[in-house]
């Protein structure tokens, strides 16, 4: 192991920065037909739901420039197939396992946390982007109220590290951030898609079927970054900063901004070794520039 | 087994126009594709992130063949790319096509861009396969069936090149017997072939198509609605993974 890579997020010990972000590598088994999955400082799972969810229509994709849109609809077999299936798959790899959980009430939110919670997984990622069906469809992550809420119930379910994951459709993701540790959060990831949309004008209508979708890529990189750099300013609990990086140049810049740790998404359906190639980048960073561990610049940006 | 690698390009024409064929030198991808399969094709201008699924019309000894449309942004980019250009590609991907049985006769159907997927596989089809091909207005790739010795027969909206008229209502015009069906093509035609060989009892694989963003199974952005036979319900499958290739009695054709 390389000590100047190594990483706690949490109390866990990642052996680098570099995670996968969730639902854009499954739960790593066709990656891991390209990639080794042992080089990843951890594997965030695609969101698990306590039953099966069948997903959105059809269309669920569209490109947009240096960017995406999805509309997956966070379809999953249930919690019981990701133990059965994917758990033990996972674990035979020498990395750590995030979990992202995902429910439409706080009821299920708690199920899943409670079926997980002695389950040999390293963190559960709390995807709060999810409408509350009791709150009109209100996404959970928008309000400080049901944020503090969802991740108190949860936390009531679970000992093990809990990551929160904000949405950034907010008017003031600090607000946000400090009501997700005061419910309990051991760490932040951020940011999840901002909505998009996209209009095929030779059919005169939306490309995907729900209309609309969530946007990742490059693009929203600047975006993600401020919301990243103001959180770290605002809470003192660690960040896994994510949102169109690329690069190992991308995933440097989150970490000077404050994050622990990074998340790669979109970047692997460009390029399936994007994460390997980045965890290359940054131990060539610290090497060539003699910096002995990755907290002399964690956070250096003012 | 799956590679992702730079391939070099050789012989690109325009078949047609908009329709082009291009030959990569991909021996990775040649020595394990099946007909059937597809590989991604990323487009060289980086602001397209997305690969573009492309079917292998045809495997050589260290090449594929593959045939496009130009339909936006990034296809247009491919007809651009000279010999011994590389483009990035990764494959081969999905399942192919199950071959038939000694002895069983086979009808393949292809509407438009769903032909060229289905060349290598009237190559491979060791018995008797008789090939009808649905066009717009003036044939392509008809003459590649007929080279290796296929009974070809084409429909076309304009009458262009023979029948005219839907392929299916060409096929059913000349009722051949079939042990198997194949097809590929736009959803309608896909579907009124598994209903027309539903109605005769006759298997039938369909080659689906929908927009991807990963290509092997992990973002579940390309879906189809199969229902298995004894389920309760259907669910989304994935085209990249657990496709192209359906049984097209198991497709959900309509909602």
């Amino acid at each position: 192991m390389d000590d100047r890579m190594e990483t706690v997020v949490a109390g866990v010990a990642l052996k680098n920065p570099v995670i996968t972000a969730s639902g854009t590598f499954g739960s790593g088994r066709e990656y891991g037909e390209l990639i080794d999955l042992d080089c990843l400082g951890a594997v965030t799972v695609k969101g698990v739901s306590c039953e099966p969810w069948k997903g959105n229509p059809i269309p669920r994709i569209a490109e947009t420039q240096s960017g995406m849109l999805n509309s997956i609809g966070l379809q999953n077999p249930g919690v019981e197939h990701f133990i059965e299936h994917d758990l033990p798959f996972l674990r035979q790899h020498d990395t750590k396992i995030i979990v992202n959980i995902c429910g439409h009430t706080l009821a299920q939110y708690c199920a899943v946390a409670e079926r997980l919670a002695d389950c040999d997984v390293d963190m559960l990622e709390l995807n709060i982007s999810c409408p509350n069906v009791e709150e009109g469809g209100l996404a959970f992550g928008t309000a400080p109220r049901m944020v503090e809420r969802v991740v108190q119930a949860v936390r009531h379910y679970t000992g093990q590290p809990l990551a929160v994951k904000l949405s950034p459709e907010v008017t003031d993701i600090t607000e946000i951030a400090r009501a997700a540790v005061s419910g309990g959060a051991d760490a932040l990831s951020l940011i999840n898609t901002l909505r998009g949309m996209k209009i095929d004008i030779h059919r005169r209508r939306a490309v995907l079927a729900s209309r609309t979708g969530g946007y990742s890529g490059p693009g929203i990189m600047p975006v993600a970054l401020r919301m990243v750099y103001e959180v770290c300013k605002t809470v003192d609990v660690p960040v896994i900063g994510m949102g169109g990086i690329a690069t190992f140049e991308d995933a440097l810049e989150f970490i000077m901004a404050g994050a622990a740790a990074v998340a790669v998404g979109t970047a692997n359906f460009h390029n399936p070794y994007a994460t390997v190639e980045i965890i290359e980048g940054i131990r060539g960073y610290l090497e060539e520039n003699d910096i002995a561990s990755l907290d002399k610049i964690r956070g250096i940006v003012d | 087994m799956n590679t992702y690698y730079k391939a070099a390009i050789r012989n690109q024409k325009e078949l047609m126009p908009g329709i082009w064929k291009m030959e990569l030198e991909a021996p990775e991808i040649a020595h394990s594709a099946r007909p059937g399969q597809f590989i991604q094709m990323y487009p060289p201008d980086e602001r397209n992130l997305l690969a573009r699924p492309i079917s292998l019309a045809a495997i050589h000894g260290e090449s594929v063949e593959v045939v496009y449309r130009v339909v936006g942004k990034g296809t247009e980019q491919f007809p651009r790319l000279r010999d011994n250009d590389t483009v990035q590609l990764m494959g081969p991907l999905g399942d192919g096509f199950t071959l038939p049985e000694a002895g069983e006769r086979s009808v393949i159907i292809g509407g438009g861009l769903g032909i060229p997927p289905l060349l290598e596989l009237s190559k491979r089809i060791p018995g008797e396969a008789e090939v009808f091909l649905g066009y717009a207005d003036a044939p392509f790739m008809d003459g590649d069936f007929r080279g290796h010795g296929r009974k070809v027969h084409v429909a076309s909206q304009t009458g262009n090149g023979g029948f005219r008229g839907t392929v299916l209502e060409l096929v059913e015009t000349i009722a051949p017997f079939a042990d198997r069906v194949y097809a590929c093509g736009p959803r309608q035609m896909l579907q009124a072939v598994a209903e027309w060989a539903g109605r005769q009892g006759i298997p039938v694989q369909v080659s689906m198509e929908e927009r991807m963003a990963c290509g092997i199974g992990a973002c579940l952005g390309c879906a189809v609605k199969i229902q298995k036979p004894g389920e309760k319900d259907w669910q989304y499958l994935r085209v990249c993974r657990d496709g192209p290739v359906f049984s097209g009695r198991e497709v959900v054709w309509n909602g």
